[in-house]
């Protein structure tokens, strides 16, 4: 251990010396005196904060990644090169220790630099956190509700749940079977089947699918949702009318000829149809989504509030407080004053308007409060479903505007009126509501009314339930944390490549791989075998060529934490572990590990006669 | 020197082959080598370029791999650390970190052989001292020249008073006197029962300093043996006097002849350059004239001209031992410190003119012949000559005794 951790030193020592760091502070202190002033979004403070927080963030991990890969790959291949080598691999140190030596020394000055970064890319949101105006003008109290419960935030992103077809077919045949009805149900399909019962069984299985689905015909429906029935039933009707022919026929300048990959493409554009059109809301109807496993507890918000008017005969009293407080209240929220119940009336710069239910004392309790003096304000924690609307006929101005309503209930107790959506389509918009609607058993069902002459579409993926988990320094620090993971990756693959290949080669490699890391996703797709197990033969041995590349290179689009950051969205631990265990312990150890074997076998010296 | 039983290093039929990309036999660095390396010894490599020289040494190191052939050093395989921990090693030229400067360079080389760091600060100090670069001490080494870069790099191989000191091209870049150092040094770490093995194209250097060499040529040995035994002419015998004028010339050659001999050649003996250059640089230096370069070295650091006890106490050799020796292996028995050579007087004038003059029958009393003294402080002993015929010119010989 010892020399290891005396070469860590030294690489550490090495990397200060190269004026590696002062050059990345320069640069980063030039990206963050100028980021702030050009980057300014759609011109609000959010806009601002966000269009900072995403390329802050971005020319950070670029900045760290490239420099990485330089000092990385140079580090062994150097030593190679300039024979200064022979000094180090002759003293009492065993080549494994020379290279984690080499990847530690790494690392430590790599999180020294992601450490300066981070907190100069903080101090620096901060400080536009406090900024009063905007080019713009004065900033609104709705622009600071977004700053402070959009981007300064850590909140959990909940998803619909999808349909679990399989369960609700199982669970309609068991109260057919405990009611014995199912064996009448089998029979009436017997003639259809020819008298075969096990066919007969899965046709009625069929039917209570269809049942099903067209019972929430205008219900959320994801691509995992979507049975296959549904695409088998529009290719008989293309077949019937003709047309299946002329369309797989349509793709085949696209597949050179290939019939089979023509029908692939027919029958995924098909499932995309199918997809979006069962995700639209027609006029008139609605459609709804169920949210589970929400759990909101703890993070209820307390402050000390100074009283501006008195309680008057209507039950209303007004506060001051901090923007950055009033601006988590929302009209018709729920709020305790002095541990009574009341809502948020107006929110007015830092003047809030409270209504005081009246409850026998709560009126004569809070009546004793004078201006200037403080209560105790509690506000809950803020529940929000974020959605966005497209238009069926965006073309039209006419049918440009959506108009809409929503309702929120644990499905158990009675449901809350319809209070209407706002018109706007084409963008995400949060709609905040009492944690409370939230059941005990953490449901909640949300559902829109489509009051429009035409179909509104929301996309299974463009809804999501959001609730504060936790603070944004927590998160930023998780967020911190998966670009160290990122580091520590790379840096294990550059000393890898250094280890056996010279500087340039190195250096070529590593940058590469930076763009497969991004693109992973799409490679994965692209190099897919369709399930009919018809692909070219270039197609399967890219798939399985990218197999082991797969394994061994993180998913740096999943993991780079800016879209979190920017959306205010929660960094679980959970995920921080995963990201660590997966890239750091699995990935760069496998990266190190063959660094290690690689190295061992290597020659030092060179040819010299 | 006394050779040991068990070797520092040996070799086994030692074959280095380098192939091409396409695994073709493209040339053999080294082909069956054999060497056999005791404690104790000055073991010098000799050759032309490319003989094999660097690339055997490479081998030992573990820097590269024998095609065939077996290497054992300390009996055990190049690659271990144990093995590691005893050598000290000097490359053909000194690449080291250029962003360090010369102590973080021995503090860093230092560390790595886990030397706590109240020695490695004792012993840095006293070999930057040594090698004469104590008052660049902290300048960068990429600002060094290159024999000031040979000089730390000599610095950091000895960080560890290694058992197996390996040089390759020790004195390529230095200076008259840190050659004239350089020698000193081998000398003083021979006499301490150290073993070094050396390559050096400089054929002087390796005469002054090595026991035993061994000349490769296209990567095969072809003489191996001690220097005296391969330059020794045993046929001849070389006298050397204060100044003898023509008369006394005269009779010496009368005598010679008389006993069937000839004296082939008489000529004053010259300095060394080496010896004048080395007077100057010591003159300049008594004037303490200023210099940027490194200055004359000092004295070889105490831990490598005598037991560490004297010098760091015998609880920082206890922990040096704990901590550089592995563990349950048995400390290397420290070797007999090699006798001091003895100052001996100037060939005394009597003797002279015994030499130049009718001899006595027989000098009972007459002191006995003058042990030759080395020109350096080397342990070589000296070459020996032709007793019968300084019998003769005793009048002990059997020639005199006949003429009785």
């Amino acid at each position: 251990m010892l020399g290891i951790w005396s070469i860590a030193k030294h690489t550490f020592a090495q990397c200060v010396r190269m004026k590696l760091a002062a050059a990345f502070v320069v640069l980063l202190a030039i990206a963050l005196i100028v980021l702030p002033s050009q980057m300014t979004g759609d011109g609000t403070l959010s806009g601002q904060i966000r269009a900072f927080l995403s390329y802050g963030t971005g020319i950070s991990m670029g900045l760290l990644s490239m420099m990485t890969i330089l000092v990385g790959a140079s580090l062994v291949s150097n030593d190679i090169r300039t024979k200064q080598i022979f000094t180090v691999a002759v003293k009492p140190l065993a080549r494994s220790q020379y290279l984690l030596g080499r990847w530690i020394g790494l690392v430590a000055f790599n999180f020294v630099l992601l450490a300066i970064a981070c907190v100069a890319i903080y101090a620096t949101a901060q400080y536009m956190r406090t900024k009063e105006t905007t080019p713009l003008g004065r900033v609104s109290i709705s622009d600071r509700r977004k700053v402070e419960t959009q981007i300064f935030a850590a909140r959990r992103k909940i998803e619909p749940d999808p349909i679990d077809l399989r369960a609700n077919v199982q669970q309609r045949i068991a109260q057919m079977q405990k009611a014995d009805k199912y064996d009448q149900a089998v029979d009436q399909y017997l003639a259809e089947a020819d008298n075969n019962r096990p066919m007969a069984a899965e046709l009625l299985r069929r039917e209570i699918e269809e049942s099903i689905l067209d019972q929430r015909e205008d219900s959320p429906e994801s691509d995992i949702f979507i049975s296959d029935i549904f695409v088998a039933r529009r290719v008989a009707q293309l077949q019937e009318s003709g047309a299946y022919r002329t369309a797989v026929e349509g793709y085949l300048p696209r597949t050179d000829g290939n019939i089979e990959l023509a029908e692939d493409m027919l029958l995924k554009q098909l499932r995309s149809e199918i997809a979006t059109n069962r995700q639209s809301i027609a006029p008139g109807k609605t459609m709804w989504w169920d949210f589970s496993k929400i759990n909101i507890s703890g993070r209820e918000l307390r402050h000390k509030a100074h009283v501006v008017t008195p309680i008057n005969h209507q039950g209303l009293i007004r506060f001051r407080m901090p923007r950055s407080f009033a601006c988590r209240l929302w009209r018709g929220g729920p709020v305790q004053i002095q541990g009574y119940e009341g809502r948020a009336e107006a929110i007015n710069e830092e003047n809030v308007l409270l209504h005081v239910r009246n409850s026998g004392s709560a009126h004569q309790s809070i009546s004793a409060l004078a201006a200037g003096d403080t209560a105790e304000l509690i506000i809950e924690p803020l529940l929000q479903i974020s959605y966005k609307v497209t238009m069926a006929n965006p073309d039209s101005l006419s049918e440009d505007k959506f108009m809409g309503r929503w309702q929120a209930s644990d499905g158990v107790r009675p449901a809350m009126g319809w209070p209407r959506l706002p018109e706007a389509t084409g963008q995400k918009v949060p709609i905040s509501m009492s944690p409370r609607l939230v059941g005990d058993n953490g449901r909640l069902r949300f559902a829109i009314h489509n009051d429009s002459q035409t179909s509104a579409g929301v996309l299974f993926r463009d809804i999501a339930l959001m609730y504060d988990v936790d603070s944004f320094e927590n998160n930023y620090l998780r967020a911190s944390l998966l670009m160290a993971c990122q580091l520590v990756y790379l840096s294990a693959v550059s000393v890898l490549v250094g280890s056996f290949v010279s500087f340039p080669v190195a250096c070529m490699f590593c940058v590469t791989l930076i763009p497969f890391s991004l693109a992973r996703e799409f490679l994965t797709t692209a190099a897919k075998i369709p399930a009919s197990g018809n692909a070219s033969l270039i197609i399967k041995m890219a798939h399985y060529m990218y197999i082991p590349i797969n394994a061994l290179l993180p998913d740096f689009a999943r993991t780079m934490p800016g879209d979190q950051l920017v959306d205010g969205i929660d960094i679980s631990w959970a995920f921080v572990g995963e990201t660590a265990v997966a890239d750091v312990l699995i990935r760069a150890g496998v990266a190190m590990l063959l660094a290690v074997l690689l190295f061992h076998r290597r020659e030092l010296a060179r040819v010299q006669v | 020197m006394t050779r040991e039983d068990t070797p520092v290093i040996q070799t086994d039929r030692l074959t280095k082959i380098f192939r091409d990309f396409w695994m073709r036999e493209k040339v053999t660095a080294v082909c069956d080598l054999n060497l056999d390396i005791g404690r104790h010894e000055v073991f010098g490599l000799l050759g032309p370029n490319g003989s094999g020289k660097s690339t055997t040494l490479k081998m030992i190191l573990g820097l590269m791999f024998p095609t065939r052939g077996r290497i054992s050093v300390f009996d055990r395989s190049p690659n271990d650390v144990k093995t590691k921990a005893r050598i000290g090693f000097l490359p053909e030229e000194s690449h080291l970190y250029p962003f360090l400067n010369a102590y973080e360079t021995l503090d860093f080389y230092g560390q790595l052989f886990h030397q706590p760091r109240r020695q490695r600060r004792h012993r840095i100090e006293m070999l930057l001292d040594m090698v004469g670069l104590s008052s660049v001490a902290y300048r960068r080494i990429g600002e060094y020249s290159k024999g000031m870069q040979r000089r730390i790099g000599l610095a950091q191989a000895l960080i560890n008073d290694p058992d197996l000191l390996i040089l390759d091209e020790p004195t390529s870049g230095l200076d008259p006197i840190g050659t004239k150092q350089f020698k000193d040094l081998i000398a003083t770490l021979a006499m301490r029962g150290k073993t070094v093995l050396l390559s050096s194209h400089l054929l002087g250097d390796v005469e002054d300093v090595c026991d035993r060499i061994c000349i490769l040529y296209g990567g095969r040995q072809r003489r191996e043996g001690s220097v005296s035994e391969l330059l020794a002419h045993q046929d001849r015998t070389q006298i050397t006097t204060d100044k003898l004028d023509d008369k006394t010339i005269g009779k010496v050659k009368t005598l010679v002849e008389s006993n069937g001999r000839e004296i082939i050649d008489v000529t004053s003996p010259r300095d060394k350059l080496e010896s004048l250059f080395l007077d100057i640089v010591n003159d300049a230096q008594s004037q303490q004239l200023n210099t940027g370069g490194a200055i004359a070295g000092g004295a070889v650091a105490d831990f490598l001209k005598s037991d560490d006890s004297q010098i760091e106490g015998r609880q920082v050799i206890d922990q040096l031992v704990s901590v550089v020796e592995p563990a349950g292996q048995e400390p290397e028995p420290q070797a007999p410190l090699a006798p001091a050579p003895v100052e001996t007087p100037p060939p005394s004038q009597a003797i002279l003119d015994e030499l130049t003059t009718t001899a006595p029958q027989n000098a009972p009393d007459a002191p006995p012949p003058p042990t030759p003294t080395p020109t350096t402080t080397t342990h070589k002993p000296p070459p020996q000559a032709d007793q019968s015929v300084i019998d003769n010119l005793l009048g002990q010989g059997p020639d005199n005794e006949g003429s009785n």
